[in-house]
Formats: structure tokens, sequence, C-alpha cells
């Protein structure tokens, strides 16, 4: 590690067991935060992505692993620094703000060791970025959940934390007010130039408000990439399902033809093969708007559901050739030719290569191996819930 | 989202709760290692027929007092809660007061009442030609005193589940085509059930450690065994090992209210508040339903009261000088107020560990200190008074002594106050000031210490009141010459000076009010609307916490 680049948090191999629960918390988990970023932990609930922000603030003890800050080892074999000297900021998810202070105590608390006047200052400063000037007086109790937020993050950037971390901080906001709290959280972030780690269960939050993204599950981190990345190309099954709606089929990629995959629906176009080798047994990933309804399309299928969402409508279709009984999810926006679709009807449909992504290694393989040769893919018989969640 | 496993508690806490639950075990243990040096004697003596004959009394007593009192207090908590019973709100207040009354005082009012030539036969006789009424005195007695002063128990149990029950499930079995008959009694009484239990053992427990009225009503309970027995002979064995065996079943009680508590707490639905309950209409009952609601605070309330005013008034008519409460009181608040201070500073380490720290050790601390409810008051002062002349000369016959039994005997109260309102403070707000750069110290200082600050005084305000009314420990560890509200009124009455005890009483009744209005004030009530309700220190779902506030004759 040169003196120069010294990334604001690093984990190494963290670990967290809790008494009596068999799996670990965290396992083994890796992470190297650049400076400025946004950085977001996403993962169903119970993945540990709570249990990591807590060790990282230092409210937990991990069981092994390190963690440096700014370069300078905060816990690790023998080494342990209070949360009071990581110079890491918290937001809560419940904001946690302290009830018997006003709102400009509550950013002043942080503030130590300046003169009152230089306090001052700082306290104005923060409560104009984050556009709460004329509220400084009053008491959290008095502010709506929106500005109380505010004052959470205010008050954690105040003692410029080498880095802050957010968890869950949009889960307490109704739907209209988390998207703009979304890009006003952002925009705060980025105005002061902090570099963050934030915490959700919530892919739209993920993609909307990081430079990267870290799917983790079961107390790991499946990948790291920017949103585009986790998005296009899921380099597992788990995150290829919980980021986005996909189609999962078992596919080999072919020896005869480059960048071109065997399926149950036959050869499928795909432009990064992750350098996989021909022959290879994988998964492919196909998002649903990569399907595309078209009179001229290869591929036909019978149509079983569809969903109305406002701007999109998914269409569950089950194909007929090349190869029938593969069910298929198809997104498509509501154009006049797909209003009139009924269900129980045959479509013509083809395929871009766009979100078309392979999965490789018999963990894959073996996740949407079923029975008879092509089980059902999984995606593409979207519970209830999770089609309502992509409406 | 907070997870289970906090680290391993500081030294700084622990070092002082230890010390702490030592001191409140202190007594117990020194009971059972007296009781074992007396070896077979004392299971000699513990197999004697009149030890037989005590227990059988103790139980029958405890048995037909938790009996009424549930009859008593269950359906004034329906008809306060559910039914449309006119001046409701006054009821509910009435009906809860006599927890007020001291049960020595309130026994001294059923005497002079009810007595064989009490106030009632003095009426009676230009009318009637009554010369004289049933005894008073022995089962009976004790019986309608201990109902008529512990059925609030019950009656605040009830209450907290049907105020905390979700109204829905009563709204759900009418939908479902259940009169209002059949859903008190398909789904309001199994819900009620725990909460029955549970003041039903509270009642139990009261009746089995309380010592003034068993005594003046002269009924034979253990208690007042270990009273006589503690009194009459040197040889303090029996004594000792009487109270073991009272220990041990009230111990038992506690363990089944405590279960039950944690039953009654699972059955609660949401907070609840906010929606409105059915009011079912008692129509021509309702007539009935005053009559019984009159005859209860009749009987508990004004009759306590306008006796206790009736020999005031003789006393001052009398010119009985009003010096005999102004020494008294200085000294009942003198020691009073120094266990309420020493029994908050103590119950901080405990509190703080027991709710942030849920480990087994932190657990273990806990039980040691509830261990003070299991414990009546008259066996605390009789371990005490051994442990004094054995081990602490210096301080036997000082009022430290006292203050400590008074700990021992209430501690419990000031931790269930601290630890309801730390339980109100978010472990989060700890936590971020510790990611703002506070020390452990620091945190406590500037951010729990504020927020918990209401529960301190809650603490001190329940401890102080209660020690104020104590008779039994009172009783056996002032020293010689050191009056008390509690003893004048013990000694007046004992010698028939009513007139001098009344002043004494009246203000020990204010002072256990004022105590009552502090655990009534956190019964939960309907949500406000508007910016007052919104104070940051608004008690959210939170439930009169009744800990035996009252065992204290």
């Amino acid at each position: 590690m040169t003196v120069n680049f010294r990334p604001p948090l690093v984990a190494e191999g963290l670990t967290k067991r809790y008494p009596g629960s068999p799996l670990p918390a965290v396992r083994n988990l890796h992470l190297e935060v650049r400076a400025g970023e946004i950085l977001t932990l996403l993962g169903p609930s119970g993945c540990g992505k709570t249990t990591t922000l807590r060790l990282l603030a230092g409210l937990e003890h991990p069981d092994a692993g390190a963690i440096y800050v700014q370069g300078r080892l905060v816990c690790g074999p023998g080494v342990w620094v209070p949360p009071e000297r990581r110079g890491v900021g918290m937001v809560f998810q419940d904001y946690a703000l302290f009830p018997h202070l006003t709102v400009a105590e509550n950013v002043a608390f942080g503030l130590r060791g300046l003169s009152r006047g230089e306090r001052e200052r700082r306290v104005s400063e923060l409560l104009s970025l984050v556009g709460l000037r004329g509220l400084a007086r009053r008491y959290p109790h008095e502010l709506s959940g929106g500005q109380q937020q505010r004052v959470a993050l205010a008050r954690a950037l105040a003692p410029r934390p080498a880095v802050v971390l957010l968890d869950e901080p949009f889960s307490n906001l109704d739907a209209a007010l988390r998207v703009q709290m979304r890009e006003e959280v952002r925009r705060i972030l980025k105005e002061y130039g902090t570099t963050a780690v934030l915490v959700t269960h919530d892919q739209k939050d993920a993609l909307a408000i990081s430079d990267r993204i870290a799917v983790m599950n079961r107390g790991a981190v499946e990948q790291l990439g920017t949103p585009q990345e986790v998005y296009a190309s899921p380099r597992t099954t788990f995150v290829a399902r919980f980021v986005g709606q996909t189609n999962l089929l078992p596919g080999r990629l072919s020896e005869r033809r480059p960048y071109v995959v065997e399926t149950p629906l036959g050869p499928v176009p795909c432009a990064d093969l992750r350098g996989a080798r021909p022959g290879t047994q994988c998964v492919v990933s196909i998002r649903p708007d990569s399907l595309d309804l078209d009179p001229q399309g290869r591929l036909l299928g019978r149509v079983t559901r569809i969903v109305y969402g406002g701007n999109v409508l998914e269409v569950l279709v089950e194909s007929l050739e090349p190869f029938p009984g593969v069910p298929l999810l198809i997104h498509t926006p509501p154009s006049p030719v797909a209003s009139g679709l009924r269900e129980g009807q045959t479509v013509r449909f083809s395929l871009r290569p766009d979100s078309v992504s392979i999965i490789e290694g018999e963990a894959a393989c073996a996740a949407i191996a079923g029975h008879e040769g092509y089980r059902v893919p999984e995606a593409a018989v979207p519970e209830e819930s999770e089609l309502a969640h992509s409406l | 989202m907070s997870r289970g496993a906090t680290p391993r508690p500081p030294f700084w806490l622990v070092a002082p709760a230890t010390l702490v639950a030592g001191a409140t075990v202190l007594p117990l243990a020194y009971l059972v290692v007296r009781t074992l040096e007396a070896g077979p004697q004392a299971w000699h003596l513990l197999l004697r027929p009149r030890t037989a004959t005590v227990v059988a009394n103790s139980l029958l007593l405890a048995a037909a007092v938790t009996a009424a009192a549930v009859a008593i207090g269950v359906p004034l908590a329906w008809l306060t809660t559910r039914s449309d019973l006119p001046f409701r709100r006054i009821w509910t207040v009435l009906t809860m007061m006599p927890l007020v009354i001291p049960s020595y005082v309130g026994s001294f009012a059923i005497v002079s009442a009810f007595g064989p030539r009490g106030i009632l036969q003095r009426w009676l006789q230009p009318l009637l030609g009554v010369e004289r009424l049933p005894e008073i005195y022995g089962f009976f007695g004790a019986w309608l005193t201990l109902t008529l002063f512990t059925y609030p128990y019950v009656l605040l149990s009830a209450r907290g589940m049907l105020l905390r029950m979700d109204p829905d499930l009563e709204a759900a079995a009418r939908s479902l085509g259940w009169g209002p008959v059949a859903t008190f009694f398909r789904v309001t009484l199994p819900l009620l059930r725990p909460a029955i239990l549970a003041g039903g053992l509270l009642v139990a427990m009261y009746t089995l450690s309380d010592f003034g009225a068993v005594t003046m009503l002269q009924y034979e309970t253990f208690t007042r065994a270990i009273y006589v027995q503690y009194q009459a002979s040197l040889d303090r064995a029996l004594a000792a090992s009487l109270s073991l065996v009272l220990v041990a079943i009230t111990t038992l009680l506690l363990a089944g209210e405590s279960y039950l508590r944690g039953q009654a707490r699972y059955a609660r639905v949401g907070t609840g508040v906010g929606r409105p309950v059915t009011i079912v209409r008692l129509g021509r009952w309702r007539w009935a339903a005053l009559a019984f609601c009159s005859l209860i605070v009749c009987l508990a309330l004004v009759v306590p009261v306008a006796v206790v005013v009736h020999w005031l008034i003789r006393g001052l008519a009398a010119g009985e000088p009003l010096q005999f409460v102004w020494r008294p009181l200085v000294n009942s608040v003198t020691v009073s107020a120094a266990a309420a201070g020493v029994s908050v500073a103590a119950a901080l380490p405990i509190a703080i560990l027991s709710v942030r720290y849920q480990g087994r050790f932190a657990r273990l601390l806990e039980r040691a200190v509830y261990l003070g409810h299991a414990l009546p008051g008259i066996v605390v002062a009789l371990s005490l008074v051994f442990f004094g002349i054995r081990y602490a000369t210096p301080l036997y016959q000082t009022t430290a002594l006292l203050v400590l039994a008074y700990v021992v005997l209430f501690l419990p109260q000031a931790v269930g106050a601290v630890q309801a309102s730390l339980r109100q403070v978010n472990p989060h707000l700890e936590e971020a000031a510790r990611t703002l750069g506070r020390r452990p110290l620091e945190v406590i200082r500037e951010v729990t210490g504020p927020l918990v600050l209401p529960g301190l005084f809650a603490g001190f305000a329940l401890v102080f009141l209660t020690a104020m009314k104590e008779l039994p420990a009172t009783l056996l560890l002032s020293p010689i010459g050191f009056k008390t509200l509690a003893t004048q009124v013990w000694s007046a009455t004992a010698e028939a000076f009513f007139a001098r005890a009344a002043a004494p009483m009246l203000v020990l009744i204010l002072a256990s009010g004022l105590s009552l209005a502090l655990v009534l004030e956190r019964e939960p009530t309907p949500v406000r609307t508007g910016r007052s309700a919104a104070k940051w220190r608004r008690p959210e779902g939170t439930e009169p916490e009744l800990t035996r506030p009252g065992a204290t004759g």
C-alpha cells in the first residue's frame, strides 16, 4: 500500500458469527471502498449487510478479519479502536436523533474541540447543505420523516468522517418521498465529497444512487460492480434473480460458432462470454427486456398471463417453437399491438443480445437444473410480490 | 434492526451491580445460614402442629382473598373500559383508590367502623336496639379487609389488558355472528386470563406478606406468627425457619407471576391505541352496575377515609396536640428519602446492565434484585436484626440498617422504573453518540442520563412513598425512640389512642395516593392529536408496572 493510495475503508476477511446461529452472519468478507464513491451493500434481509455496516462502524466485534480506515488498522488481531475514535460516521435506519436536543445541537454533537463560532458556522453550513436552514431550533419530533433524515445525515457529516455509513436510509419513507430523498442524499454526498457505504434491500434504491453495488448473499459478497454491470451481466444466479427479473435457462457454449450459446430456445447470441471456453456448461440469463414481441420473430409461444404495469406490460409466454414448454417473461411497452394481446393467444417474438449473459459454474447449473431436462426458469414465474415489486 | 449479541459488559458496570445484588441477597442468605445452624432442631420446630395451622391459615386466607379480589376486580375492569356505565371516568379513579389505604390503616378503619361496638353499632343501637355486632376479628375481618384493599391489583391488571387488547379482535367476533355476551366469554375473557392470573398472584403475594391487617385483626398467619415468635422468645430459630417457609411460598408465587406476565405480554396484539372499542350498552343492568360500584367504593374508600376524619375531628376537638405528627413526619421523610436516593443510585447499574447487556450474568443479577419482591418486610427486618446483632453491631439500632431494609425491599421498584425508561431510549441513540466521538461514560452523561431522568425521578418517588408506609421492618428496625408515621399509627392504635393516630394516617393516605398517581400515569392512554401529544417523552405502549407497590403493611 503506497502512501498516496489510501482507500477510505478496507475490510479484509471479516467474519462474524452470532452465538446460537449455525451460519455466520458475515463470512470472509472483502471490500475496498474508493475515495468519493457511493457503494451500496444490496441483499435480502438477513444477508448480513447491516451486520457488515455495524462491524465497519465498530458497533460489533468481528470474530476474524481486519478493517482499515484511511490505511490505519482499526480492527484486527489484537487491535480494537472503539467507534468514537474511528472517524466513521453513521446514519441509522431510524435516524436516532437525540430527542432532548434541537436540530442544531444534534448536528453540533460530533463537533468537538472547535471554538463556539467555528461550531456555529459549521452547523449552519451543514444545515444549508441539507436544506434545513430555518429549522435549527426545532426538536426532532417537530420534523417530518424526510427532514429527520436530512438532520441525521448532516449530523453524521459534520465531523468530516473518512466515510459515512447509511443503514437502510430510505426504508422509513413513503414511495414518493423515497425517490426524492434518493436524489437528495446523492446530491448531498457528492456535494460534500464524502465517501459513503449504504445498505439497502431495494434494488431500485441501489441502482439509482450507487457508483458501485456489492450484492450480498448469506454473509458474503457475490458480485461487486457498477449498477450497469450488475444488472446486465450478473455473475451468479442469485444476483441475476435478486437484481431485476430474469429468465434463466441451461445452456452450453457453442463449439462451432463464437459468441453463441446453445439453449432450449435454440442458439442465443451473447456479447460477453467472460472468457469461458467453448463447450462449457452454463446458465444463460435473459432479461425480460431483451425479448421483443415481433411478428417476424423466430420464436413462437402462447401467452399464459398478462400483468398490466402502467409503463410496462409483463407477458408470460410458454414457448412452442423451436422447442416447446419453456416459460418466459417478456417486458414490452404497452403499444397498441401489445395492448391487444389476450391470454391463450400465440405470439411471435425475438431476442436481442443486449441483456443476455452467461453464468458459469456447476453451482449455477445445479441451481436451475430440474427434472425432465428443462426446468421452468424460475424467474419466469414470478411470485405475485415479485411482480408487484417491479411495477 | 437491533441484533442480539452485545459486547461483554464493562467492569465499571459489573462491579457496582454485583455489589448491589450481593447486598440484596444478604438477608436471605443469612436466614438460610441461621436455619441450617439450628439443624435438626429447626426441623423439629417446623413439624409442630402449630406450624401446620399457620401454613393452613395463611394459604386459606390467600386463596379466599384472591378469589374475592378476582370476583370484584374483573367486573369492575370490564365495566370501566367496555360498558356505558354512567360516570365511567370517575368510577375508574374511585375504584382504584383503595390501593392508597395501607392495610393497617384499613383494618383500623374496619375495626373502628364494624367492630362489635364500633361506629356502625352506635348508629344502629338507637334505631334497632343492636347491642353488639358479630365479632370482626379473625378470619372474616382479615379476609374482608385484605380483599377490599387488594382487589385493585386485579382491576389494574385486567384493565391494562383490556386497554391494550386489539379492539378489532372483539369487532371480528361480532362480525362473525357472536353477540356481546358470547364475545365476552369466547374472546375477551380468554385473552384476559393471563392478566387475571397475574393480578390474582399479586393479591396472593400481598396477602401472604401482609403484616398489619392480620396482626391487627388477630388472625394467625405466617407474618403474625413470626412477629409473635420474635417478640416472645429469645430463641429465634423458629422465627427464622418460619420465615424461610414463607419465602419459599412467595418465591413460588413470584415465579408464577413473572411467567404469567411474560404470557400476558405475548397476548398483546399491536399497541392497539387510537381505535375505538365497541362499548356495550348496559340498559337496565346499569342500575345493578352502579349499585355494585357504589358498594365497593363505599366499603373500601369512603368508610376508611370517613373513619380517619371522624377520629381526627374528635381528636382536634379534644385538643389532641399535633406534635405527635411533626416529629414522626420528619423522621419518616428523612429515612424514606435516604432509602429512595440509595435505591435509585443502586438501580442504575443494574438497570443498564439488564437492558443493554442481556447476558446470563445480567439476568442473574436482575433476578437477585427482584428477590426483594418475594421477601415479606417482616422477614427482611428479622434477618437484618439477626445480622446486625451478630456481625454489624455498630449498625444495629441505627437508621442505616432501616434504610438498608427499605432498599432490599423496594429496590425492585426503582430498578423497574429505571428499566422502563431505559427501554424507551433507542439504543441507536447511544451508538450514534459513540460514532460521533463519545466514550461510553460520556454517552451516559450526555445522552442516556438526560433521557432516563424521568425514570430516575419516578423510581425515587415510588421508593420514597412506599417506604413512608412500610410498617413491619420499621417496627423491628427503628432505633429506640425513633418514631415514624407508620410506627406512630401502630402504637397509637395498639394503645387505643385512636384520635392520636388519625393525623399520621391521613398523611400516609396522601403519600400513597401520590405513589398511586405515579403508577397510573403510565397507564396507556388513547392517542391524542396535536402537538402536545408529540412530546419526546411520550410513553409509547407502556403499561402500568404493578410491582407490588403496596406490600408495606
